[in-house]
């Protein structure tokens, strides 16, 4: 009977956060980068680290190959035979997540595989035998990052928060949850790129105050302002562009060589070699004031040419002054200046081209900070958020995040109403009210856009939707309240309700250019990873869960008012709770459920009285009011 | 007085509003009777302290924040998520002075609605209003100067709501302090003007994008 006497002895019960070893679960941050990706873990003592794989790498490459013959190459292996399969090769696939063919081609450069646009507009990927959707691309890579993970930690993985560009959008951040799903991944948050950044650099300095972070990627620019204070990671505000990026670099130097060497169609072999050389001198350039680009091709003389760092910088000068207007707003809607931060930090692999630095020095007014590898300190900074969402961190650290982008519907005049601000503390919820403009409309459609723009054509569409069965009444009475909710990752949900009669719809905004429900369906089936198996475990957890929070306000309630049962109910509440403790050990969560109904159904007569009591304190002028 | 509510989870007594129950420590819902002031636990009235406003927002975070209650039951989840929802709208609110005033308005019962027109009905107002949007106008953004302008133009608009600030506040002081209640027709009158300048200023601030 030490089970009773320990749920009944003051100090004993679980409070809200308090850990138990067992309960470490297997967590890790996950960095799905344009380039290349990472995969990183908190080990005993708390400390961060990235998982390399068999022969010690820890990037993996973000490229997947889809030969002919079915195998599915993803990193160092896909670019082994991308010479081989040229047309097969997907590289920086995350340019294309969420997008719509339109958009893809306005900004994207020359690669070897096509794209078409598959279910409602968004792109879809062309290889030369079949069709793969970006979502199915990173999942690949999501896969392969897990597994490596799994060897490392030694089990199934728990959970995993993935990283994203704090600029992403609704529909680039649902695809890549989307992808995380379809890895068979529980993803437990997606969290901005830099804030992810700030938490490993915070953490590992005790840094305190303002603190801007610029983050160049491979395919991706963000900037975000946070405010450290005793833990809690604040972002003020943030801005970008989620198609600038390294890769941009290289594509302009590629452009060059192109030129140079005459050829004014290549073909997808003689483009990947190109590509491949003009990343290579981009590199070296980083540390060479000049050096000798060589393009072996296949069929063909040789070809040799000198680029100069001067060159390169000519090229290269628009992109990188490009990245100011975002960090200038951002710090205009945080409220600072250049002089107010205590540093800047430099993430992704791009801020080491020595002109980007030069720039952000000047930018900021100050030198910046890089003492982390700006390539990990995203994937650091992601398993410590792993940590913590899993409830075995030690730390009390916080990450308070925003929304990057305004939210809002169509009004009259295809202008764009907004319903959030840009930079609102996530998660939130606002709701403005609208009306019918119509005598006798029965109808109302809602058109929900992301921008900063107030024109509907300049903004993005997220979803479209229509709310039905208003009664009829003169245009101006019907009363429609829309609702708006982020999510802690940045999801949108909108619902929309006619006030005078309460007809209701809601839809988790789908993105219009995100992956149709029927399309995601059905990848999940083909990828049958997560079964039923996974879904009785989730309610087991659940029963587990409640059952101890029920075991824990039972022991509270007898330490404070046993004394209003006599020794009989004493005896049969204490029972009850012993059933309910002994069904929270087996597996069975049906069990545990009907243990838990039993105790609350059978003690009803023990809060009623409870209930009397309290009251009676208050009315005596006994305060209650004097905890937390 | 306060008002007693039952735990949900225990049943015990918890003044309502309150964010964990004294008894068994499992979190509460928030009371949506409670104004933002009374929630932050500050005085109500347009002079707070920004320092305070955010200390109280980080530590009521570290106590309801999602992330801390991601292993816990769904009602547990709800709860948070509802509080935290609550207390970002709150310091939303309650931060920036012109919002803060307009909600003053609308707990001291002054007014229901901000009103929504596009032009303000005081003729001299709306004089004033198209001086400085002629000024705006008259800015030559091809010209060398333009930024330099667009900022001398937003420096002399800044000092002007400050002002417009330093009114509004007193307005608010006559009545919470004073008890006028004449304190917030006056208030209501700066919180609109405020709210015209603060347009105007993110009109300035979209041309001055093009010289970012």
């Amino acid at each position: 009977m030490s089970v009773l006497l320990d749920i009944a002895e003051p100090g004993q019960s679980l409070r809200p956060h308090e850990v138990r070893p067992e309960d470490r679960k297997r967590v890790v941050g996950i960095d799905l980068g344009t380039t290349f990706s990472l995969v990183a873990a908190v080990d005993v003592q708390g400390k961060p680290a990235c998982i390399p794989d068999d022969e010690g790498r820890v990037a993996l490459p973000s490229v997947v190959c889809y030969p002919q013959d079915g195998r599915i190459l993803v990193g160092d292996k896909a670019i082994a035979a991308s010479e081989q399969y040229p047309a097969d090769t997907i590289v920086s696939v995350k340019r294309t997540m969420g997008r719509s063919l339109d958009d893809v081609v306005a900004s994207e450069h020359r690669t070897g595989f096509g794209l078409e646009a598959g279910e409602g507009g968004m792109v879809r990927i062309v290889t030369s035998h079949h069709r793969v959707s970006p979502v199915e691309v990173s999942a690949h890579i999501l896969k392969v990052l897990a597994s490596r993970a799994e060897e490392a930690l030694g089990g199934s993985l728990d959970g995993v928060v993935i990283t994203v560009p704090a600029y992403f959008d609704d529909a680039q951040r649902q695809a890549t949850k989307d992808a995380g799903r379809l890895a068979g991944l529980e993803v437990l948050r997606l969290v901005n790129e830099p804030t992810a950044a700030a938490l490993a650099y915070g953490l590992d300095q005790g840094r305190e105050g303002l603190y801007a972070i610029y983050d160049l990627g491979g395919g991706t620019f963000d900037i975000s302002i946070l405010r450290l204070t005793q833990g809690v990671f604040q972002v003020l505000s943030t801005g970008g562009d989620s198609a600038l990026g390294g890769d941009d670099f290289d594509h302009l130097l590629c452009e060059y060589i192109l030129k140079e060497m005459d050829e004014a169609d290549p073909s997808p072999a003689v483009l990947q070699i190109c590509k491949a050389a003009a990343r290579q001198a981009k590199e070296m350039l980083s540390r060479v004031d000049v050096c000798e680009v060589r393009v072996a091709l296949p069929h063909g003389e040789p070809f040799g040419i000198r680029v100069t760092r001067e060159l390169f910088e000519e090229m290269i000068d628009d992109l990188v002054r490009a990245t100011g207007t975002p960090c200038r707003r951002a710090m205009k809607d945080a409220g600072i200046r250049g002089h107010d931060l205590q540093g800047v930090v430099l993430v992704g692999g791009s801020t080491r081209v020595p002109m980007v630095r030069q720039y952000v020095k000047e930018l900021f007014g100050r030198e910046p900070l890089s003492d982390l590898d700006p390539d990990q300190v995203v994937a650091l900074g992601a398993a410590l958020q792993a940590q913590q969402l899993s409830g075995t961190a030690r730390g009390d650290m916080l990450l308070l995040d925003v929304t990057p982008l305004s939210l809002g519907i169509e009004t009259m005049g295809e202008l764009v109403e907004k319903i959030i601000a840009r930079n609102a503390p996530i998660p939130t919820a606002r709701s403005q009210d609208f009306t019918t403009f119509k005598d006798g409309q029965t109808a109302m459609a809602i058109h929900v856009l992301q921008g900063e723009r107030e024109l509907v054509s300049d903004c993005r569409s997220l979803a479209r939707f229509e709310l039905r069965g208003i009664p009829p009444m003169t245009a101006g009475a019907a009363r429609i309240r829309v609702t708006f909710q982020v999510d802690a990752d940045g999801l949108l949900t909108v619902s929309a309700q006619e006030q005078t009669t309460g007809v209701q719809q809601s839809v988790a905004v789908k993105p219009s250019y995100g992956l149709g429900d029927a399309e995601i369906e059905r990848m999940l089936r083909e990828a049958m990873v997560h079964g039923e198996a996974d879904w009785r475990q989730r309610l087991l957890h659940e029963a587990k869960v409640e059952a101890e929070r029920v075991l824990s306000a039972a022991g509270a309630a007898l330490r404070e008012d046993a004394d209003l049962l006599d020794d009989n109910e004493l005896k049969r509440v204490k029972g009850l709770m012993l059933a309910l403790w002994e069904a929270s050990q087996k597996e069975d969560h049906e069990g545990i459920n009907r243990a838990r109904e039993t105790l609350d159904r059978e003690t009803v007569f023990f809060a009623e009285r409870r209930m009397d009591r309290s009251v009676r304190k208050v009315m005596t002028g006994r305060k209650v009011d004097e905890f937390q | 007085m306060n008002r007693v509510d039952v735990c949900w989870s225990c049943r015990g007594g918890v003044v309502a509003g309150e964010g964990f129950c004294p008894t068994c420590r499992v979190i509460q819902p928030p009371d949506p009777r409670r104004d933002h002031f009374h929630y932050f636990g500050l005085n109500p009235g347009f002079d707070l302290d920004l320092g305070v406003l955010d200390t109280v927002y980080r530590q009521r975070q570290q106590q309801f924040h999602p992330d801390l209650f991601v292993s816990r039951g769904a009602t547990e989840r709800r709860y948070s998520m509802e509080h935290v929802t609550r207390l970002n709208e709150g310091y939303r609110t309650l931060k920036d002075p012109l919002t803060r005033g307009e909600y003053l308005l609308k707990v001291t019962g002054f007014r229901e609605q901000t009103p929504e027109n596009a032009t303000p009905s005081d003729p001299a107002f709306l004089l004033e209003i198209m001086e400085w949007r002629e000024t705006l106008e008259e800015v030559d953004l091809k010209g060398k100067n333009a930024a330099v302008q667009l900022q001398q133009l937003r420096d002399r608009m800044m000092e002007t709501c400050d002002a417009e600030v330093v009114a509004l506040g007193k307005g608010f002081h006559d009545w919470f302090v004073g008890g006028k209640r004449e304190g917030l027709a006056v208030a209501a009158q700066h919180t609109d003007r405020l709210r015209y300048f603060t347009r105007f200023l993110d009109e300035l601030d979209r041309k001055s994008e093009l010289f970012f």
